[in-house]
């Protein structure tokens, strides 16, 4: 197992309270597999993938839980090997084309940076390596490229190269949090088929966070559905969109599903998603369900397995 | 990540858009939201206590002094006394009780500071809300014209003025206001700038608002809280402008006191007396520091991004 | 079509944006909105779809006036909309609204929601200070929202709360036009539905005409009668929904719909694959602005303008190859 995250629980204090981003989220990520964590705006994604990394701004922070990486905890490692996982077996990408590039800085001299940190190149050795890898992802005219600086790069190439300094280092795991949500989808179709052919040549799992169910759909293998700081549902893609089981998939997928028919209502979930400082007590969802009832408000339900490798946390469910 | 509670900053949480419910009670407008904030920066309350306290004493300064700050007698026995019991700032060369003429002095300081600085704001939220609202060449030619009046050395500037004109309090006030307000009309033009982009104030225009109306009732209100900030920083230094142009003698004249003049006069008895100059000297710097402390709180206090706290 | 139920006829609308320095050189232009042609029926929903500068926000603030266009024509209900000053573009205002994208900027953060609302009843002089209140409630009940929101701020708001307020505020004056502009696309998947619901009920309900603004086509097919397509400040694609949907012309309309990631794991369409990104700003001058992205450009591509040509009825094409 490549990941395996145990109980991940991150939490943030606020002067108005404890703010529950991460509530006891487990999950797994094999080789070469790839992973998307779905959810809305809120509901925790983005924590858990920079809590993967350890990298949570103040005033959060991990509170439990484990996150361990062929077998080594990146909770509890000290800071030095920490920055050695970090960009290294761990490569992230992030939603902003291009916001982990310096804009003082030109790409390829960023990308040689790491190389040579990371996989200790030569000065020489490291720029050759950073123009082959900026052709890798599809930027024409590579050599010219990288000695533009991020500001001359359109946003489609900004990330290709974000993607290119992310891979660089041949990381284990690549994690891009919402990679295409800012750009055009034109531009969208090219950064996820080169997400897919990079993982193909290079043999490494993919987490891909995104709120676009479409896009999960063309590039995941196992879905993860997060709602409110939890994990609600985990199956494979396939089975998650034919059939999801938790009432707010379904009630996800029902909204997504705009096309089917003009005359049939639009649905979508009343209500919002809840103030993480302010949750309903027992199943977060369950004020917004419609097949809730008196035993969902005194607990959240247990994350267990159903048929067919999956589970969901819903007493509905498993009765 | 360290194990501090409750930051008072706001977080931006990464990635994450806002997605807020009602907040707990009493905490609703953005001015309460600012208030609460404030509160919370224990220096800054602080310092707004101490500029409450300084009002106070000032305003109140006929019946506070313990002497009158005029009154010139037995200058032989009584002069250059150093602190004790019966004069807490000890006395200057004519005999008269310091700290009364401290609290007498605090009124001039504090008014001046205070007036010259509403004359500055006004006109400079003028000129600046003209500026960004109009665009095109009218903001052009208004900021090359209030680039050639930066030109001229400030200082100098007052020195002129103050010299040509008999400085009596009023005039004084007048010429350090109509000094000081080019900081605030850039700063009241920029944020006009931005706020003219956005949405809102395009939302007007789409119902068909005034242009007038526009500026009045949605772009002043939210530049306010820049022109706060700005204002009281504005008056920490024009006291201390104050301060050093009556140290000069061209400021306010004996025998009308104020700090600044009662520290040149302190100036040349430093060996003999050093408490003439002490005294008002650490009121001075003390009331600056509070200004400099408030502003700083409602810089904080007022920060925009407090109404759009990132959930995660 | 008849002349009354035509409602908005647009003749070669053109806003561009002056850029670059004045002093020396020639003045370059940003053609945001380069020779654009619309008519629209009452009733109809017309569906504007692009990536980002091709112009369709540009357009949507064009129809409305909310900027200046450099040239071309605008005729709502007959009245030239460019021609009118003063107290009549005022009063046109009444009858066509816009819905912003953004319903965390759009709404003043120091004004309770009752004020946001009260603000146009009250500038129009629809209502007395004691009417407006009654009206503003009536207003948030047909948005679906509780009326004890009059007296929130909207930063005590969710996104999709604040965006039925900013729908609301459109409504209010009763217009019979609306262009919205990406209404959904800053609110959560679950919220789009419902508040694009809310928008075809009201349609319904309201007669209204939509111009609907979007870069998700997924949304659009869903709510538009009509799609045009737009590139680089030009409609490329004219057709009804269902037609552009199943038979797109227009490589460039071929590309994007093949673009869109369906949330269908089993259907894994064959994307298209354009080189390059959208283009700046600046306008391409002679030949097909999309000559330099498109897998099948020609010469003629390059050279020559392509004008828009009915391929059959109501399906307008501006392509030399098709």
């Amino acid at each position: 197992m490549l990941l395996s995250v145990r109980n991940l629980t991150s939490y943030f204090f606020l002067d108005e309270g404890v703010l529950k981003a991460v509530d006891g989220v487990s999950f797994d990520i094999q080789e070469n597999e790839t992973v998307a964590l779905v959810g809305e705006s809120g509901c925790g994604k983005t924590i858990v993938a920079l809590s993967l990394i350890n990298l949570i701004p103040a005033p959060g922070r991990i509170i439990a839980g484990q996150v361990l990486l062929s077998g080594e905890d990146v909770v509890t490692t000290p800071k030095d090997r920490l920055r050695q996982i970090r960009g290294g077996e761990i490569g992230f990408v992030f939603q902003e084309p291009g916001s982990s590039l310096n804009p003082v800085y030109t790409v390829g001299h960023q990308i040689a940076e790491v190389l040579q940190t990371h996989r200790g190149l030569t000065r020489k050795e490291a720029d050759k390596e950073a123009v082959r890898l900026l052709g890798a992802t599809g930027i024409p005219d590579p050599e010219k490229r990288a000695k533009s600086y991020p500001f001359q790069l359109s946003g489609g190439m900004r990330q290709r190269a974000a993607i290119a300094m992310a891979i660089s280092t041949r990381p284990k795991l690549l994690i891009a949090d919402e990679p295409t949500t800012a750009l055009d989808v034109t531009v969208q179709a090219g950064i996820l088929d080169l997400l897919e052919e990079l993982q193909q040549q290079y043999g490494m799992a993919i987490l891909i966070i995104s709120h676009d169910l479409g896009v999960v759909a063309q590039i995941a293998q196992r879905v993860l559905v997060m709602y409110a700081g939890k994990l609600i549902e985990s199956a494979h893609v396939d089975a998650l969109f034919s059939s999801p089981k938790h009432p707010y998939a379904q009630g996800l997928l029902d909204s997504v599903r705009l096309r089917a028919d003009r005359n049939a209502p639009l649905r979508g979930i009343p209500g919002s998603v809840p103030d993480l400082l302010r949750l309903p007590g027992g199943c977060t969802f369950h004020p917004r369900c419609s097949v809730s009832d008196l035993s969902c408000r005194t607990q959240f339900p247990p994350m267990l397995p159903l048929a067919g490798d999956r589970s969901c946390a819903c007493y509905r469910v498993h009765q | 990540m360290g194990d501090e509670l409750a930051d008072r900053a706001f977080i931006d949480v990464p990635g994450m858009p806002v997605e807020m419910g009602p907040p707990a009670q009493g905490f609703r407008t953005p001015w309460s939201i600012a208030q609460r904030r404030f509160v919370s920066n224990r220096l800054a309350v602080a310092a707004l206590i101490m500029i409450a306290l300084l009002s106070v004493a000032a305003l109140l300064a006929p019946i506070l002094a313990p002497y009158d700050p005029t009154a010139i007698e037995h200058v032989l026995q009584t002069r250059y006394l150093p602190p004790s019991w019966h004069h807490l700032f000890g006395t200057d060369e004519f005999g008269r009780d310091e700290l009364s003429r401290a609290l007498y002095g605090a009124r001039v300081s504090l008014a001046v500071g205070v007036l010259a600085m509403l004359v500055a704001v006004s006109v400079g939220t003028l000129y600046g809300a003209v500026a960004g609202y109009a665009g095109g060449w009218i903001d052009n030619l208004l900021m090359r014209a209030l680039d050639a009046f930066t030109a001229f050395p400030k200082f100098f500037l007052i020195l002129l003025l103050a010299g040509v004109f008999e400085a009596d309090i009023g005039v004084l006030i007048l010429i350090m206001g109509l000094t000081s307000w080019t900081d605030t009309a850039r700063l009241i033009r920029s944020e006009i700038l931005s706020l003219k982009q956005r949405q809102f104030v395009e939302a007007a225009h789409a119902i068909g608002l005034p242009d007038y109306l526009i500026v009045w009732r949605h772009l002043i209100p939210n530049a306010l809280s820049s022109v706060l900030v700005s204002a009281t920083l504005m008056v920490g230094g024009l006291i201390g402008t104050e301060a050093i142009l009556s140290f000069l003698g061209i400021g306010v004249h004996p025998p009308t006191m104020t700090w600044g003049n009662m520290i040149q006069a302190g100036q040349d008895a430093l060996f003999i007396a050093w408490w003439m100059a002490f005294f008002p000297g650490v009121l001075l710097a003390i009331t600056v520091l509070s200004f400099n402390l408030v502003s700083d709180g409602l810089r904080d206090a007022l920060d925009p991004k407090a109404l759009t706290r990132r959930y995660v | 079509m008849t002349a009354t139920a035509e409602l908005l006829n647009v003749r070669g609308l053109k806003t561009w944006f002056p850029s670059g320095n004045r002093w020396f050189g020639a003045r370059q232009w940003i053609r945001a909105v380069d020779g654009i042609d619309l008519t629209l029926r009452r009733g109809e929903i017309l569906g504007i779809v692009g990536e980002s500068g091709c112009g369709k926000t540009t357009l949507g603030r064009s129809l409305l006036r909310l900027v200046s266009p450099t040239a071309g024509r605008i005729s709502f209900a007959g009245t030239d909309v460019l021609a009118l000053k003063g107290n009549d573009l005022r009063a046109i205002r009444r009858r066509m609204q816009i819905i912003f994208q953004d319903p965390y900027a759009c709404l003043s953060p120091r004004q309770q929601i009752g004020q946001i609302l009260a603000e146009p009843l009250l500038l129009h002089r629809l209502f007395s200070k004691t009417e407006v209140e009654a009206r503003v409630a009536a207003l948030l009940t047909e948005v679906g929202l509780e009326t004890y929101f009059i007296h929130r701020y909207p930063h005590e708001m969710s996104g999709g709360q604040r965006q039925r307020v900013a729908i609301a505020r459109a409504i209010s004056l009763e217009p019979e036009f609306i262009v919205a502009d990406e209404p959904v696309s800053a609110l959560d998947v679950s919220v789009q539905a419902q508040i694009l619901g809310l928008l075809m009920e009201l349609h319904k309900k309201r007669a209204l005409t939509m111009v609907f603004i979007s870069h998700d086509l997924g949304v659009v097919e869903r709510v538009a009668h009509r799609i045009a397509v737009m590139y680089m400040g030009r409609i490329v694609e004219t057709a009804d929904t269902t037609r552009l949907m199943s038979n797109p012309r227009h490589p460039y309309t071929q590309a994007l719909l093949s673009s869109v990631p369906l949330p269908d794991p089993t259907i894994r369409r064959e994307r298209s694959h354009l080189r390059g990104e959208p283009p700046s700003v600046f306008g391409a001058g002679e030949g097909c602005p999309f000559a330099s992205r498109c897998p099948e450009a020609q010469d003629i591509c390059r050279r020559k303008t392509p004008e828009l040509v009915s391929k059959q009825t109501g399906h307008i094409v501006a392509c030399h190859l098709r």
